[in-house]
């Protein structure tokens, strides 16, 4: 069993330290993917953001991941089962409310409690999760119509 | 014939990720118009020109923005009051956050048209940009259909 715990090119150490000090599995193995001068876990080995990111996470059976929406969709059409920790330490906290999303259409399971981190993964290993279903996006030949440019 | 100029405004991380996504939709339908950008990061895509900026709001910093929001946004106002002396945009189009809020409206201002597209990571709160942007930009789209109850002259545009 592989774990990622990832928190995009934005940072968030709270969680990188909470990995460190809670995730410890006899029967997993964890990998931490660090923001840009970031705290750095002594207990797990670690890369820093790049834009490689998708190689990580391909192999990963279960991802830790910030509520950052771009590394949370990506991860979703993936089909990858997701523990999604909201980053409510940033003075926006825009991330709780795509966390909200995901509880309620059970794509992904949410942890809003680092103490808990453990048993989030615990419980992600087991649980199905709905498989997520996107709309694509559908005006580009509106906009392009609306700035007069032609399509080809 | 000379090609059309489009401007793209857009922040970081995922605001990046959807311009990229944007364009690369437009250009799936359409090889006639370039692009100047006006962002944190270049698009890993071909500009005629890129002007690099941060945003104007710090995401951990709360004295930072006290002091440095309105000076930045009145930087990006001129910044872009220049671009628009040396390229005859059709259009403006941002995905965000704060550092679009001036740039959108001196475009109002100038007569280009614009467009806002919501982060799609908000699906029950409207953003602050949002907000504003609902009322200056002339076409407002979400990408979650659960803001249309919150905006209500907003348009559905799928996800990026």
């Amino acid at each position: 069993m592989k774990i990622l715990v990832t928190v995009g090119s934005g940072g968030f150490d709270e969680l990188i330290k909470a990995a460190d000090t809670y995730l410890n599995f006899s029967e997993a193995s964890v990998m931490c993917q660090i923001g840009k001068d970031g705290y750095r876990p002594n207990n797990h080995p670690f890369v820093e953001f790049s834009s490689e990111f998708s190689s990580l996470w391909q192999t990963a059976d279960v991802v830790v991941t910030h509520g950052g929406a771009a590394t949370v969709f990506e991860l979703l059409e993936a089909g990858k089962k997701l523990v999604v920790v909201p980053n409510t330490y940033r003075l926006d906290s825009h991330q709780l409310d795509l966390a909200e999303h995901l509880q309620q259409q059970q794509l992904a399971l949410v942890c809003r409690d680092l103490t808990t981190l453990k048993d989030c993964v615990h419980k992600a290993m087991t649980q199905t999760f709905k498989p997520y279903e996107r709309q694509p996006f559908f005006m580009a030949d509106d906009i392009l119509h609306y700035f007069g440019i032609p399509t080809s | 014939m000379s090609k059309a100029v489009l401007l793209a405004i857009y922040g970081d991380g995922g605001h990046r990720a959807e311009m990229t996504a944007l364009i690369q939709a437009l250009q799936q339908r359409s090889n006639h118009f370039s692009l100047v950008t006006l962002g944190d990061g270049m698009l890993s895509l071909p500009v005629l020109e890129h002007v690099q900026c941060a945003d104007i709001r710090s995401k951990h910093r709360r004295v930072r923005n006290l002091l440095m929001t309105l000076p930045l946004m009145l930087v990006l106002a001129f910044k872009v009051w220049q671009l628009s002396r040396r390229y005859a945009f059709v259009g403006a189009i941002s995905t965000g956050p704060g550092l679009a809020v001036t740039p959108m409206l001196v475009c109002r201002l100038l007569g280009i048209k614009t467009v806002f597209i919501e982060t799609y990571s908000r699906f029950h709160s409207r953003s602050m940009t949002g907000r504003i942007l609902s009322r200056i930009a002339q076409r407002f789209l979400v990408q979650n259909q659960s803001l249309q109850a919150l905006y209500p002259n907003a348009e559905y545009c799928g996800r990026l």
